[in-house]
């Protein structure tokens, strides 16, 4: 079952990468991309339903942490790729892209998607860092696709700066099959996250410690924490933007479960992990706040406000407890819900005025009233205003950060969030409420592009309002798999 | 002998720093494979049985990282790399001199304090953490992209004996997974630089330096 998360993205894959013409490689894209949703889908809600490890295999295993992971790529991936087939065709009618490149593109994007489903459901601590190394490599060919000057700029640091860091990861990785064969023997399950976490309090503390610093580090890469996190706005502004919203809201969220998985096997001996992630989400909280009040890119913009976000979630998972990890699960699935849906709108903006520069981009209400309104949208909900998702899992965050660490922690907490909030408004202000300058055409049509867009607003507004009983069953469920140390 | 081959790899590192012709780093990195693919085939008919996988780890190696890579990089160079002499960021004595300094530093404190807790009877360990600081020194010392390549293949080499000198070795579907990713990553990487060079007429680094804030 879980191997058709992998097969039937490489299969389309290799489909578009068929010397056919365009029409081909976008049905081929469409079709494939709806059957892995719909697989993803199916295996991840099974998963949280059943609140249990479900199909456990040699190298793939899915339980309820991983389910959540599976969830998100699932629906913004779907998204992303066929948001693609419509961007691909704008960017061939403004002359940005040679019609015969568009199949190696949806190719890529599919292999970059497989890629991303094997990094969450490998079993395996080793399976897990090729998988997201592969990533890299896979996103850098995408990050550099049109071959401009700052595009290859952006991707070349981008796999270079990952490359470099998750080759620490590999050190802590070495570390902790050190620290496990000594109690589980010298084969694969040593490896093994099922076999691991039953044994984590009888691993080396101090070894484990080590470990979890390089791999905090190499991971952390990935994900874009603060001091590490040079390459991110550069690969997200540079980026096509259906890859930056895979970029942000799915490939981020992948590296912080690899953080997520290494931490529960860590917190058995000691709470050094927790507080180590403490302080790596207030620095990227406060580290990205001057960038965004100073921002004139708005993909630059955003790709420091997801910096921000990663700060929170890391922050989240680092104060543990009920609470802690309800609010940093939440952040992550609405994270990436309203990241994507703020990258593709405003890719269609920076597709219509040709340019990513803020001043550049006047009176977007009257040149693309729909897609405005979701880009508003999308934003206020990254901002964590009510009624949208985001409110709430920060309010879990903060109040876990008040209860857990002291007022100091939280108000911090809370000025950074209403900082940066009040900084996105003030930009998007100066986008919304101003005056089209008279050369462009006003207008658009209802198309199936911003129906794809406003799903996952929907979705957030609906969490944000209404919270199922079933969703609430399931997500306290994964909670306490983590709270229990990843056992059930 | 293994002490030996050990040596030989370290310094096959260290010259790395010491010499600013592509050509001859690449064949350094190569030697330095060389070395490493024996230190395995040693590792692996040393024990009182033979052991298959440490075996073919050192046949792969041989295969991967003597043979293929340098191959593709010196066919690469050829290509791309436009000056002979690469450009620095710092200059050759201060960078072999704090090469040296690197390796002191893991003998004297980062293996016997830091990581006291790993027990490595063999001298490998050290010689294998020094090697991954040296190439990541190396990729910064550089001001050319197609260095950072041999850098980053070079901390690969350090963290591929590091897990020898650790564990003994990984498991091998996952030396495998890594030798793929590495020879996928090296070819991404060339048909990059090939890109870069097409679109700046250079390698220099120093050019690639336009994002900012």
């Amino acid at each position: 079952m879980l191997y058709l998360l992998l097969l039937i993205p490489a299969l389309t894959a290799v489909a578009c990468f068929l010397p056919l013409n365009t029409r081909w490689w976008e049905r081929f894209n469409v079709v494939g991309s709806i059957l892995t949703g719909t697989a993803a889908l199916y295996i991840s809600l099974q998963t949280l339903q059943a609140g249990s490890p479900l199909w456990p295999g040699r190298f793939l295993m899915v339980d309820q942490l991983s389910a959540v992971l599976v969830f998100i790529i699932g629906v913004i991936g779907t998204i992303c790729c066929l948001y693609t087939v419509t961007y691909l065709r704008a960017d061939r009618a403004n002359g940005e892209m040679d019609s015969r490149k568009t199949g190696w593109f949806f190719g890529l994007v599919q292999l970059f998607v497989g890629t991303m489903y094997l990094a969450v459901l490998a079993d395996n601590l080793g399976v897990m860092w090729v998988a997201i190394e592969g990533t890299t490599i896979v996103s850098a060919l995408l990050v550099g696709f049109y071959g401009t000057r700052t595009s290859l700029e952006a991707a070349w640091k981008y796999i270079i700066i990952c490359t470099v860091g998750i080759a620490f990861a590999m050190l802590g990785i070495i570390l902790t099959f050190h620290a496990a064969r000594g109690v589980l023997g010298a084969e694969e399950i040593s490896l093994s996250w099922r076999f691991l976490y039953p044994v984590a309090s009888s691993l080396n503390p101090n070894l484990m410690k080590l470990a979890f610093v390089f791999v905090l580090v190499g991971y952390g890469t990935k994900a874009g924490l603060f001091p590490m996190h040079t390459w991110l706005p550069d690969a997200h502004s540079q980026a096509p933007s259906p890859v930056s919203a895979l970029l942000s809201g799915v490939l981020l969220n992948c590296a912080i479960y690899a953080i997520i998985r290494f931490h529960l096997l860590a917190s058995a001996t000691g709470d050094f992990s927790g507080r180590l992630l403490v302080l790596f989400g207030i620095m990227s909280m406060v580290g990205a706040l001057p960038f965004i009040l100073v921002q004139k890119d708005i993909k630059r913009l955003l790709a420091y406000s997801s910096v921000e976000h990663i700060g929170i979630i890391v922050l989240g998972v680092g104060l543990g407890g009920t609470l802690g990890y309800t609010g940093a699960l939440l952040h992550m699935v609405n994270h990436a819900l309203g990241k994507s849906v703020l990258f593709l709108s405003a890719g269609t903006l920076t597709q219509s005025y040709h340019s990513k520069l803020i001043p550049r981009i006047k009176g977007i209400g009257q040149l693309l009233p729909i897609t405005s309104a979701i880009f508003m949208a999308s934003l206020l909900a990254i901002g964590g205003s009510p009624p949208f998702g985001l409110f709430i899992s920060e309010l879990n965050v903060a109040t876990r950060g008040f209860e857990a660490s002291g007022p100091v922690l939280g108000f911090i907490f809370l000025m950074v969030v209403a900082v940066v909030f009040t900084g996105m408004i003030y930009f998007a202000g100066k986008m919304y409420f101003s005056n089209l300058p008279s050369r462009f055409p006003r207008g658009e049509r209802f198309s199936a592009a911003h129906a794809l867009m406003l799903l996952p607003i929907c979705l957030l507004v609906l969490q944000g309002v209404y919270m199922p009983g079933m969703v609430q069953s399931m997500l306290s469920k994964v909670v306490s798999y983590m709270i229990a140390g990843g056992v059930n | 002998m293994t002490e030996v081959l050990a040596f030989v790899f370290l310094m096959a590192g260290l010259l790395m720093l010491s010499g600013r012709i592509v050509v001859k780093n690449i064949t350094l990195l190569a030697i330095q494979s060389a070395a490493l693919s024996g230190i395995a085939f040693y590792l692996g008919f040393a024990g009182s049985e033979i052991s298959w996988h440490m075996m073919f780890m050192g046949g792969l190696t041989l295969a991967v990282k003597v043979i293929v890579l340098p191959m593709l990089l010196y066919r690469t160079a050829i290509r791309v790399v436009v000056y002979r002499e690469v450009p620095l960021s710092i200059g050759m004595g201060p960078s072999l001199l704090i090469g040296v300094l690197l390796v002191a530093l893991t003998y004297v404190y980062i293996v016997p304090v830091l990581l006291i807790e790993i027990h490595s009877q063999t001298m490998l360990f050290p010689v294998a953490l020094s090697t991954v600081l040296l190439g990541c020194f190396f990729m910064v010392s550089r001001r050319s992209a197609f260095n950072q390549i041999i850098g980053i293949i070079e901390m690969e080499n350090g963290l591929f004996l590091c897990a020898l000198a650790v564990t003994g070795g990984m498991p091998l579907i996952i030396e495998l997974g890594i030798f793929f990713d590495l020879l996928v990553g090296a070819i991404v990487m060339g048909i990059m630089t090939h890109k870069i060079r097409g679109t700046f007429d250079t390698l220099d680094t120093k050019e690639l330096s336009r994002l900012k804030g």
